[in-house]
């Protein structure tokens, strides 16, 4: 626990920066890859009754975040213990997890539907999930990375996610309120995508689960 | 304390026009209102933030 951050002299920062970004990062890649294989692991519930089928993506985000609620009030005592203090933008939180949570239901359900037509893109996704942690900086700082990494960096979703909670938690500081303006925007238009397609191929998901 | 009511009253007001227009339209475009409605609250969020907390 007792890492330090470069240019840093709490001892503790490492653990608050890893911490910061892993956490919302477990819920977010848990909710889209169990949504991937929803519709398939449920198959035996679609098959026998009605029921809205984004509802089951849904009911994924909400154990997610009360595994998510739990993890943050443990670190919520271990920041108190260690004395750090909060602006406050610690309010915008919830909103983050909020948009991130839409994202991850707009990519879940794009993945649930098509993963019943084509069976290997659970595997696929998985292994998405897998490059795009490493892609995002949750366990190195940004500063590592050579320029033309670090300058393609703002293009990642998940990184203008992640940088929110490193700022609030970590450096005090203000998330980029313009870029997390543009993701809800761009994260509304995937979602209203998904359910398009979704929409278009419900009557085929039913029929081939 | 003005952010604070700032959000109150944002989502209070999302919760509203959410919930009577999901109610009043039947067919599933409620459901691309909804995201636009959604679009709409996050976006204002942010904003409220960007002004009163900067």
């Amino acid at each position: 626990m007792g890492s330090r951050m470069p240019g840093s002299a709490d001892i503790y920062s490492y653990s608050i920066y890893l911490t910061a970004g892993l956490v919302p990062w477990i819920a977010f890649s848990n909710t889209i890859a169990r949504s991937t294989s929803v519709f398939l692991d449920k198959r035996h519930l679609i098959s026998k009754i009605k029921l809205s089928l984004p509802a089951l993506i849904i009911y994924i985000i909400l154990s997610e975040t009360i595994t998510f609620i739990i993890t943050m009030m443990l670190f919520f005592v271990f920041l108190f213990c260690t004395g750090s203090h909060f602006k406050k933008n610690i309010l915008l939180i919830p909103f983050v997890y909020y948009l991130q949570q839409l994202f991850a239901f707009g990519f879940g359900l794009l993945t649930a539907t098509l993963t019943v037509f084509i069976r290997d893109l659970r595997e696929i996704v998985g292994i998405i999930l897998q490059l795009w942690f490493w892609f995002t900086p949750i366990v190195y700082l940004r500063l590592i990375l050579p320029d033309v990494v670090s300058s393609i960096m703002q293009y990642n979703p998940a990184y203008v996610i992640i940088e929110s909670y490193h700022n609030i938690f970590l450096f005090n500081k203000d998330p980029n309120y313009g870029a997390l303006i543009v993701m809800t925007i761009l994260i509304h238009g995937m979602i209203f995508i998904s359910y398009k397609v979704f929409r278009a191929l419900e009557k085929d998901v039913r029929d081939f689960l | 304390m003005i952010l604070l009511l700032g959000l109150i009253l944002w989502t209070g007001m999302y919760a509203l026009v959410a919930y009577f227009s999901w109610g009043k339209i039947v067919v599933h475009i409620k459901v691309y209102l909804l995201i636009l409605y959604n679009a709409v609250y996050l976006t204002g969020v942010f904003l409220l933030f960007n002004f009163l907390v900067r």
